[in-house]
């Protein structure tokens, strides 16, 4: 309390003084008036008894100052002397300001830019009641226990039931599901869930209700739950949806209730909405499938339990499950994290290698602007020594510098605040897809608070240099130097630290952008052993209910078959479930058929259901055996393809042809006819799976891909193949029509983003280091033009005087990249999980940037040094 | 202490203040005049006395000082300690 009322008499103090200087005035008068009468009083003469009355009191003035320090406005005061100098000063050095302020605002910028995405995706609490509380718990791979995976319906059920940790446990999984209206089919994306997780997250419905656990019973009537934005897109939010049926993939479902706008599901696999909500209906498949692990596991603590009690609790009821259901459990682990750190785990190390690169650009600022300011300092050094020698005490000094510095900071971060303001949304409509709760982000009060403390830090840093130098002024060497001598150039020193400190962090970051860069390109020339560039992948879907059974579904796909392949340009076309790039493959544990029960773990395998001639349109050779035929149909044997890498796993040194293999899921068996080349995944640093393919014609979904081989550019032929389906049936669905580059290149948005923000730091990072040196060099060519002349005129060639001054900047740099190598070093470890196919020691990328530095380095210096050479002498003597 | 210790009488305008402190130590005490308004600024910082404008008794407009709660506290512990001090002061030219 006593603290604030003496800032506000302060405040008062400094911004009325009027008022209090008055009334002082007055009471000293005051005081000597009654003193006077006193003396009167004794005998003596009005004028003696006044001169003695103000010689007993003193100088007023001098009273007056003392009381104004007891009241702290000095330092207000100087404040504002302080400012309105800088201000002023700024004013004359117009250049100086708005390079400063420009850096300044880029550092500050682009560092509350990412902070605002750091913050809105990491920091912040999950969108949910008490969100500290929920909990996600899944199972892990029996070879990798890293590895989070979901969870078995089953095992959940027996882990809410056994547990005392959780108040509740629920599950969900999104599944495709297509909406059938008298207008047409349209897919949705829907959402499959148990009561309590409903409970968990809190959800409420806006009209009708949500989910009872009477919905859940198997038998019970089919229930939804809408999205409500899609109740408003689809429903046009009419109210009496409840009640009716909508049909999904061809199933009555009721409509008992509306949600409530903005809630979302958690974003376990980036943001991704759901349009219907479905109660999950156990099966008794489901129960007896132990071993489905299909669901994401979300559980809310009790009040007073925390994630340890629970890891340890789960973890005994965990190891029990182990042993009453060997066979499903045998070897899966089990993991609890946080729901936050669950959804926000993958992207973490990303956003914290961004925080740290612009963290590097920012002190690479800092160091600019202390190099500036260092600069305007040593032109002001007699200034710095007249005001000395006048009596402004080192504090006094440092506090106008802080101010000065102060004042910068803040223009800077005013800039920097826009630039994020301008940036954030840039940030985002750059951000690959997939990046969790990325409509959360934006600029509020803790990045305002961010920006504030970034200008403040930025003012120590860049202040504390030129303190160093101002502290040490000495006011008659100072003013002795006068305009012309000037001590030893601006090279030694703290400058020097400065710019080398520059070069460093420069060539750190360059570090990392040549490596994302190299690890780009090692995707980039991704070579799958496939013709890439004449080829159209499309997705589509005949779920229509117009086509039941698998022999309707073949015919129309071979209708299909036949309409594209007219298509001028077309040169084959195939069909498959999914393939290199197109995402959607899935697995299956798969068993050499005499291995089959006895108890092996088998091998997990990708499969595929292909056309006949898949293998030829996409251009993987066959190796031995044959590829599919039309006469492989359901009423012939069952066969298989398998990949050369699945032969080595099954068959290690056997032939593979003719064996047959049993398949866990698929509980079938089928005799391998075939061996086709591996087609290398993208990532270069990961295995080949091992992939198996079957004949659609013996597994026929409404589902599939079409790959069509062009003759020419794909380009054109890609418009017209929705339009030849849609002339077949216009009720099937044509997803995405793409050319294999244009996925390719949709595959490479993040580790392409990754690549193009550092780059683009460093960029920022390497022009800074490069204004560094060319500060410090022209700075030092300046300081001694005497110098020069004096050596030109004694005969120094022109090209020696460029070499030594060039020579002087390979030096700067040089201590720089050694540090700088030093340092890319030690940080290479945190950007070794965004590589592939580059190691992060990679001694090509380490030598080309600090080849690029010195580059830089000697550009930097070259007009400055030009200008030493072209000095006259007789001019730069006669100066003095 | 001392100023506290006056003021804790009655409120009193600067020169009063002054004149009070002559009176009372027998003028073995000689305040400069003018270095009590610094000092009078500064307790009044502090919180321990509060000034308003008042009439003396013949009519003149004066500043008052008085005493405020948080300047009685401070004056005993001032007392207290000054106690302690004087004492020890005397224990140690007592032993000659």
């Amino acid at each position: 309390m006593r603290l604030i009322s003496k800032w506000l008499f302060r405040l008062r103090a400094t911004l009325l003084p009027g008022g209090l200087e008055e009334s002082m005035k007055e009471e000293m008068a005051f005081h000597m008036e009654m003193e006077a009468r006193k003396l009167m009083a004794k005998g003596l003469a009005p004028e003696e008894a006044f001169r003695k009355a103000r010689r007993d009191f003193g100088e007023p003035e001098y009273h007056k100052e003392k009381a104004r320090e007891s009241w702290g406005i000095s330092m207000i005061q100087n404040f504002r002397i302080d400012a309105r100098h800088t201000i002023r000063a700024l004013r004359r050095n117009p250049v100086f300001a708005i390079v400063s302020i420009l850096t300044l605002g880029l550092g500050i910028g682009a560092n509350s830019a990412i902070f605002s995405v750091v913050n809105g995706i990491l920091l912040r609490d999950l969108p949910f009641p008490e969100a500290d509380r929920l909990v996600s718990l899944c199972e892990t791979f029996p070879d990798d226990p890293g590895r989070c995976v979901t969870a078995s319906t089953p095992n959940v059920t027996d882990w809410a039931e056994r547990s005392s940790s959780f108040q509740e446990i629920g599950v969900f999984r999104w599944w495709g599901h297509i909406l059938e209206t008298p207008e047409g089919a349209e897919g949705v994306s829907s959402l499959i869930a148990t009561p309590e997780f409903f409970q968990i997250m809190a959800y409420q419905p806006a009209i009708g209700r949500i989910f009872r656990p009477e919905d859940q019973l198997e038998g019970n009537r089919n229930t939804a739950v809408l999205d409500h934005a899609f109740w408003e897109s689809r429903f046009g939010s009419d109210p009496g949806v409840v009640g009716t049926n909508i049909n999904l993939s061809g199933e009555s479902f009721e409509v008992i209730g509306v949600l409530q706008k903005g809630q979302k599901p958690p974003a376990m696999s980036g943001e991704r909405g759901a349009d219907v909500w479905l109660p999950l209906h156990f099966g008794p498949r489901d129960n007896d499938r132990r071993d489905w692990r299909g669901f994401y596991a979300i559980g809310r603590l009790n009040p007073d339990a925390t994630l340890e009690v629970a890891r340890q609790e789960m973890g005994v009821i965990h190891q029990g499950l182990l042993e009453e259901y060997p066979e499903a459990n045998r070897d899966w682990g089990l993991q609890l994290t946080t729901l936050h750190d669950r959804i926000v785990g993958r992207v973490k190390n990303t956003l914290f290698l961004f925080l740290g690169a612009v963290g590097f650009v920012l002190l690479i600022t800092c160091a600019n602007i202390a190099n500036l300011i260092l600069a305007r300092l040593s032109s002001r050094e007699s200034e710095m020594g007249i005001r000395t020698a006048l009596g402004a005490g080192t504090a006094r000094l440092t506090s106008q510098l802080l101010t000065e510095g102060l004042i910068l900071a803040l223009l800077g971060s005013g800039l920097g605040l826009f630039i994020a303001w301008v940036g954030t949304p840039l940030f985002l409509s750059m951000a690959p897809a997939g990046i969790p709760r990325l409509s959360e982000v934006g600029i509020d009060g803790q990045v305002l608070a961010f920006t504030l403390g970034l200008a403040v830090l930025a003012t120590l840093l860049f202040g504390i240099a030129p303190l160093a130098r101002a502290s040490r002024i000495r006011p008659m060497a100072a003013l002795r130097k006068s305009r012309h001598g000037r001590g030893k150039g601006p090279m030694g020193g703290i400058n020097g630290i400065l710019v080398v400190s520059e070069v460093a962090l420069a060539l750190a970051l360059l570090v990392g952008a040549g490596l994302l860069t190299r690890s780009f390109a090692a995707f980039y020339r991704w070579d799958p052993g496939i013709d890439r560039e004449h080829l159209l992948v499309a997705s589509t879907s005949v779920a229509t209910g117009s086509y039941q059974g698998s022999q309707a579904v073949l015919n129309v796909y071979r209708t299909l078959d036949q309409e594209i392949l007219a298509l001028p340009g077309v040169r084959s076309v195939a069909r498959t479930s999914a393939g290199p790039l197109f995402g959607g493959w899935e697995p299956d544990q798969v068993f050499p058929a005499e291995e089959a029960g006895t108890g092996g773990r088998g091998h997990q395998a990708r499969w595929y259901d292909v056309s006949p001639n898949y293998f030829e349109t996409l251009g993987v050779p066959v190796l031995r055996g044959r590829a599919f035929t039309t006469e492989d149909n359901s009423e012939s044997p069952m066969v298989v393809v398998v990949n050369e890498t699945m032969a080595n796993q099954l068959w290690p040194g056997e032939d593979p042809l003719g064996r047959e293999i049993w398949m866990e899921m698929h509980d079938g068996i089928r005799e391998v006819v075939g061996v086709v080349a591996d087609v290398p995944p993208l990532d270069p640093d990961a295995v080949v799976d091992a992939e198996m393919f079957w004949p659609q014609a013996q597994y026929t979904r409404p589902v599939s891909f079409f790959v069509i081989r062009t003759e020419g550019d794909p380009g054109p032929i890609q418009r017209q193949v929705a339009d030849r389906i849609h002339s077949v049936d216009p009720d099937i669905q044509v997803r995405t029509v793409m050319d294999y580059e244009a996925l390719l290149s949709q595959r490479l948005v993040q580790p392409r983003f990754n690549m193009l923000l550092i780059a683009i730091f460093s960029g920022v990072a390497l022009i800074l280091a490069g204004i560094g040196i060319y500060g410090v060099v022209s700075r030092s060519v300046a300081a001694r033009t005497r110098e020069m002349g004096i050596r030109i005129a004694l005969g120094a060639q022109r090209s020696r005087v460029v070499r030594q001054v060039v020579r002087q900047s390979i030096g700067i740099a040089g201590i720089g990249v050694v540090l700088g190598l030093a340092l890319a070093l030690a940080f290479s470890r945190f950007i070794r999980g965004f590589l592939h196919g580059v190691v992060p020691t990679d001694p090509l990328t380490y030598s080309s940037v600090a080849l690029l530095l010195f580059a830089v380095a000697v550009l930097a210096s070259f007009v400055p040094a030009l200008t030493a050479s072209r000095v006259d002498p007789m001019a730069s003597l006669r100066e003095e | 202490m001392l100023i506290l210790k006056v003021l804790s009488l009655e409120p009193l305008h600067g020169w009063g203040l002054c004149e009070r402190i002559h009176l009372f130590s027998k003028d073995e005490l000689q305040v400069n005049q003018g270095s009590l308004y610094p000092a009078l600024h500064k307790l009044t910082q502090e919180g321990w006395i509060k000034s308003y404008w008042g009439l003396t008794e013949n009519n003149r407009k004066a500043r008052y000082y008085r005493l405020t709660r948080a300047g009685k506290k401070q004056l005993n512990v001032e007392a207290a300690h000054w106690d302690r001090l004087a004492t020890a002061v005397a224990r140690v030219m007592a032993t000659s």
